[in-house]
């Protein structure tokens, strides 16, 4: 059963329904999709006590608003940026229940790129393969499940309503420890593809030299600016593209690809960054300059289980306000 | 005795092996690539998160929840040896064991015939192609309906299918400027490749002709028409045919 919660009054620049994507449908051309920011995604949902599954709203920049349609419990997670529930600024990164009638106003953020807001029990969509994550290109996923992004007017809806009908379902708040790096300075690559038959000096020249976010970037990938790389001009066959992974067209400029990448291409790549580092990297500033930095591989799955670790940690100490 | 194919996993990411076949048949390459890219697909392994397949290379990511890089490029070699060694002709039981066990989980590779009005209007660029053919329109089409192309790759879009076999006379480069939209259903060439649009797009290929075939369902299996393996050939239907098709689609979907 599921019950209308949102009315969208003000849409922003690109709000859409995100979850953790999808998986085994690649050979279908098919891309994965989902929270470019996974840790904010995950934390809004703990905050709303979801599944770490749960669908969410996933806000470029903010300039979002909603009139509540029914009770609920919501969290903003993600960039920085004021939340005013009936016009009360209130805090993000710690859960807040809402009741019909009123009126959520997300301005634009001050820090970060991209807010995640959860609504208890998740958004509810018809989902495609297994998932509601919005993919525009591909036109599937999303609240209307045809890759389009929140337009005013919109309605959204929520697996349940929530009454809290007493005081012992106490709302959550977010450990400082969970919010994300908003001030990236390295990005972390494990060498992979082509890039294992690049010359030690070609790689160290890419290691020591800044790049910098360019404007031309979104939910499919970034391209970075600096002083390039050169790599051997052989044409290859198309060939799968994994999450992170650092492609090196003719003109020698990085495009790190992110979730909504197409799933083959034919430039070469050097290698893929860290998941951690792609998180980031959505929430870092247009402009922002960055030292990339290889890692091992098995160092890389070391750094990951810990983290998952430290989320698991941080997510059993949630206190209720 | 002909050679035996050889491989080798590279590292794609924190989380993902690329597999690339070698062999100086291509066809045996791009065929090893379909087979595993099909095994790994049917076996579903807990830790599998993506298999890509294109041309003679499998992309497989996998959740480190479920598995870490010892285990995972373990039982992807193992899964390669598999296949290897099922090229050795003493080994043909293994290999009919594999091809039986494709067909009772209908995964064997397809042949698909799929019908193309040449004399669509939409056909905007076929007489461009015919003329740097050095063929009439007639003799281009008769010869593009006579190929039997290998389906090497699925990507750009969702049931997009990479036709890989047309002759020299028929490779272009791509068009300078590509079209903001190409119809649905637009069959194109660029280089070596046959493409159908699944859906309206832009697009830089040269379009010639237009099917009336559903190339992508996200809500029906298979999803893609076409798999990484499959052949294809192309039947000259005319333009009332060609709408009459169109029309009995609108008729089901409605």
């Amino acid at each position: 059963m599921t019950v209308k919660v949102f009315e969208v009054i003000e849409a922003g620049l690109f709000t859409c329904l995100q979850d953790l994507g999808r998986q085994c449908v690649s050979q279908y051309g098919v891309g994965q999709s989902g929270a470019l920011d996974e840790t904010s995604f995950l934390w809004a949902n703990w905050l709303c006590g979801n599944d770490d599954n749960s669908p969410c709203l996933e806000i470029l920049l903010g300039g979002l608003t909603l009139t509540v349609l029914c009770d609920t419990q919501i969290a903003l997670t993600g960039a920085i940026a004021p939340l005013k529930i009936n016009n009360k600024l209130v805090d993000s990164w710690r859960s807040h229940h809402v009741k019909s009638g009123d009126t959520i106003v997300i301005g634009q953020s001050t820090k970060g790129m991209r807010l995640y807001l959860a609504c208890r029990h998740g958004f509810y969509a018809t989902p495609t393969f297994n998932s509601v994550a919005n993919n525009a290109r591909e036109l599937l996923g999303g609240h209307q499940g045809d890759g389009s992004k929140l337009i005013v007017g919109d309605a959204l809806y929520c697996h349940k309503s929530s009454h809290l009908k007493n005081d012992s379902e106490r709302q959550k708040i977010a450990p400082i420890q969970a919010y994300p790096n908003f001030e990236l300075k390295r990005v972390r690559f494990v060498r992979g593809y082509q890039g294992n038959t690049l010359p030690t000096i070609d790689i160290q020249r890419f290691t020591s030299e800044p790049y910098r976010i360019t404007q031309q970037q979104d939910r499919m990938g970034m391209r970075m600016q600096g002083a390039g790389l050169k790599m051997p001009t052989t044409p290859l066959d198309s060939e799968g593209i994994c999450y992170g992974a650092i492609q090196i067209p003719p003109d020698g400029q990085p495009i790190i690809m992110l979730k909504d990448r197409q799933t083959i291409g034919g430039y070469p790549k050097i290698g893929s960054v860290f998941p951690l580092d792609c998180f980031a990297l959505a929430q870092a500033p247009i402009n922002s300059k960055i030292y990339f930095e290889e890692i091992d591989v098995l160092e890389a799955q070391r750094l990951m289980q810990l983290h998952y670790a430290k989320l698991t940690l941080l997510k059993n100490k949630l206190k209720p306000d | 005795m002909s050679a035996l194919a050889s491989f080798k996993i590279e590292v794609a990411s924190m989380q993902s092996f690329i597999v690339y076949f070698a062999h100086n048949n291509t066809q045996i390459s791009k065929r090893m690539a379909s087979d595993l890219s099909t095994n790994l697909l049917t076996e579903q392994a807990s830790w599998l998160q993506e298999v890509t397949p294109s041309f003679s290379s499998v992309l497989i990511s996998y959740d480190l929840h479920h598995a870490d890089y010892y285990r995972a490029k373990q039982f992807i070699t193992q899964q390669c040896n598999f296949l290897l060694s099922s090229q050795i002709p003493e080994n043909t039981h293994k290999k009919n064991q594999l091809s039986n066990k494709s067909k009772s989980k209908n995964t064997a590779s397809k042949t698909h015939i799929i019908d193309v009005c040449y004399n669509h209007p939409d056909a905007l660029d076929i007489e461009h192609i015919a003329k740097h053919a050095n063929l009439t329109t007639d003799e281009l089409i008769n010869l593009h309906s006579n190929l039997t192309l290998s389906v090497d790759a699925i990507g750009f879009a969702p049931g997009f299918a990479y036709l890989t076999g047309l002759p020299p006379a028929l490779q272009l480069p791509r068009r300078n400027t590509p079209r903001l939209k190409v119809p649905a259903g637009a069959v194109a060439i660029a280089q070596q490749q046959t493409a159908i649009y699944p859906e309206e797009s832009p697009g830089g290929w040269h379009i010639i002709g237009l099917s009336p075939a559903t190339l992508f369902d996200a809500h029906t299996s298979p999803y893609s028409l076409f798999k990484v393996g499959d052949s294809v050939t192309f039947n000259a239907i005319s333009l009332d045919e060609y709408q009459r098709q169109i029309t009995d689609k609108k008729r089901v979907v409605s």
